[in-house]
């Protein structure tokens, strides 16, 4: 069986400080000194110019690896080590300096909940909104929507405008839209349990029963026990490579011994 | 149409997403855009229902506001300054050009801001970005058609119960064909400069300023407030390079009877209006690949 995502070589370069030009000033002086001591050749040049490494950073370097289809595979790592960079590549919400991806199937991103959320339109709205900038068909939110209504628990205020909802309430319909996707990819990034802590449980369960939906997930969390219990094996990232993969118990003892070590030295 | 779109959707769902770093430089995926057509709705939609929910006339400030803004140019420009309105009431030749310039002018200005304002979204989910564009270019099309509605009724309302009815010539085959072009002349424009204009402002905001100065150049270069025939001869050539020109003077032809320019024009607004979003789409689509890092 083809693996579903298959990551090839994936680098991904960030340009460090001000980007772009930041004064007409600026720009001048950068073509008059390249027009001075060079002519038109060096104007040519000093566009193409070699940028400085030190002002560039590698967020991802030669990243590689495959999923298989029904896979629920953990992202693991220190903070900065790459893990939301390539579920933002992945999830096409940038490109990659180099390498490519495959990803065979529909997929679908979930790195905050309740992205577009519009503070005037009603809990109803904001449904059919949200899912269907998560990718998903007005008939397919239709057939979702009661289960989506009482799994947030605001039925009670799903017409009124979510300006007047409590944060609790806000987050609650914005994870119910989140857990109900249907694209057999998902790729999420610590949005596992909001609310209070019964909500939190419940967001826990449903992430559960969607993780053995037969869906393929990669997942982004800090949460060990979330990971634990969620994905069978683990791809671990350190400064943007890859160190390790394998299985979810294996790469967390590496981690924890490589973390306890780096932080007692 | 429906068979065969319906086999594409259904090979696409389980397509095969490839992930490069070499974008090609004018790629629409129109299948995808297609599939997205729901968001387009609801974001036209949420457009309307944002704008007018808690205000107490709601989509009437619609019509209101190009009814205010001509009392103001009559007062200004025909009662001040005596410009003449080719023998048309004072009231009509401006709404005729307003509701065109009022659609420009609007959807113009928030593409133009499109991927700023925005970027929270595109930030973290994706979605054709073209999505947002067009669902801006088609609701201000619908305040267009209600400005419209209201440019009709005040038309026949001084056709039919005003002595200067006599005067106005409408050409129904004329408005048929003459209205659609008109507004997709005004709409390609507008998609087109604006997506320029989105596209450059990602790395120089200095655009937002030139904007506002840009957008009222733009109105007085535009025959609103006077007819077209007081355009100089040595300036004709601007009529090339503003589709808009032709687009008013057209409208305004075939709704009031005024002199029209030669349909060459026309041809030429469209073509220039088309051009326009070809240069749109290709910096859109160069800057949208690299401009959530940017931004």
């Amino acid at each position: 069986m083809k693996p579903i995502i298959e990551v090839q070589n994936i680098s991904k370069k960030y340009r460090l400080g001000m980007i772009g030009v930041n004064s007409i000033r600026e720009l001048m002086n950068s073509v008059s000194t390249s027009l001075k001591n060079e002519g038109i050749s060096g104007l040519i040049k000093g566009f193409r110019r070699e940028e400085d490494p030190s002002s560039t950073l590698w967020a991802l370097k030669d990243v590689s690896f495959t999923v298989q289809p029904g896979e629920i595979v953990g992202l693991v790592g220190r903070n900065g080590c790459g893990k939301s960079t390539l579920l933002k590549i992945l999830s096409r919400i940038t490109f990659p300096t180099e390498g490519r991806a495959v990803i065979r199937g529909r997929s679908s991103a979930l790195l905050e909940v309740g992205t577009g959320f519009h503070a005037e339109l009603s809990g109803r709205e904001n449904i059919f909104l949200n899912g269907a900038i998560l990718g998903m068909r007005r008939r397919e939110i239709e057939k979702k929507l009661d289960a989506i209504i009482h799994f947030s628990e605001v039925e009670q205020f799903i017409d009124t405008p979510i300006k007047h909802y409590s944060s609790g309430m806000y987050v609650r319909l914005a994870f119910s839209v989140a857990a109900h996707l249907e694209q057999p990819v998902l790729f999420v990034d610590e949005v596992l349990a909001v609310g209070d802590m019964a909500f939190q449980v419940k967001c826990l369960e449903k992430m559960k029963a969607v993780a053995n939906s037969g869906r393929t997930i990669l997942f982004v969390s800090h949460d060990e026990d979330a990971v634990q219990s969620l994905c069978g094996r683990c791809v671990y990232l350190k400064s943007g490579k890859v160190v390790a993969t394998g299985p979810t118990q294996e790469i967390f003892s590496l981690y924890n011994s490589e973390t306890i070590i780096g932080s007692a030295a | 149409m429906r068979a065969y779109l319906k086999r594409v959707y259904a090979s696409r769902l389980n397509s095969t997403t490839v992930i490069e770093a070499k974008q090609q430089w004018f790629r629409i995926d129109w299948i995808e855009l297609w599939q997205f057509r729901d968001l387009i709705t609801l974001f036209v939609k949420k457009e309307y229902i944002s704008r007018y929910r808690q205000t107490a006339l709601g989509p009437v400030w619609n019509i209101l506001q190009p009814l205010i803004m001509s009392g103001i140019l009559t007062v200004i420009f025909a009662k001040l300054g005596g410009l003449s309105t080719d023998g048309v009431p004072h009231v009509l030749f401006y709404l005729s050009g307003l509701v065109t310039w009022g659609y420009f002018s609007a959807a113009f200005i928030q593409t133009a801001d499109i991927l700023i304002s925005s970027a929270y979204i595109f930030r973290k989910v994706y979605f054709p970005r073209l999505v947002m564009p067009l669902s801006v270019v088609i609701s201000k099309s619908l305040i267009f058609f209600f400005q419209f509605a209201v440019f009709l009724s005040i038309l026949l309302y001084y056709k039919i119960f005003t002595p200067q009815g006599e005067s106005i010539h409408l050409s129904i085959l004329e408005i048929l064909i003459v209205t659609p072009i008109s507004l997709g002349i005004t709409a390609l424009l507008s998609l087109g400069v604006g997506l320029c204009f989105a596209a450059i402002t990602v790395k120089y905001r200095d655009l937002n300023h030139v904007l506002q100065f840009l957008l009222q150049l733009w109105f007085y270069g535009t025959p609103i407030v006077y007819p077209v025939s007081k355009i100089p001869e040595k300036y004709q050539w601007i009529i090339l390079f503003n589709p808009l020109i032709a687009a008013i003077d057209f409208f305004r032809s075939a709704f009031l009877g005024t002199a029209a320019l030669s349909p060459v024009y026309l041809v030429s607004a469209l073509v220039f209006s088309l051009g326009t979003v070809f240069l749109g789409i290709l910096l859109f689509t160069k800057i949208e690949s690299e401009f959530v890092d940017v931004i």
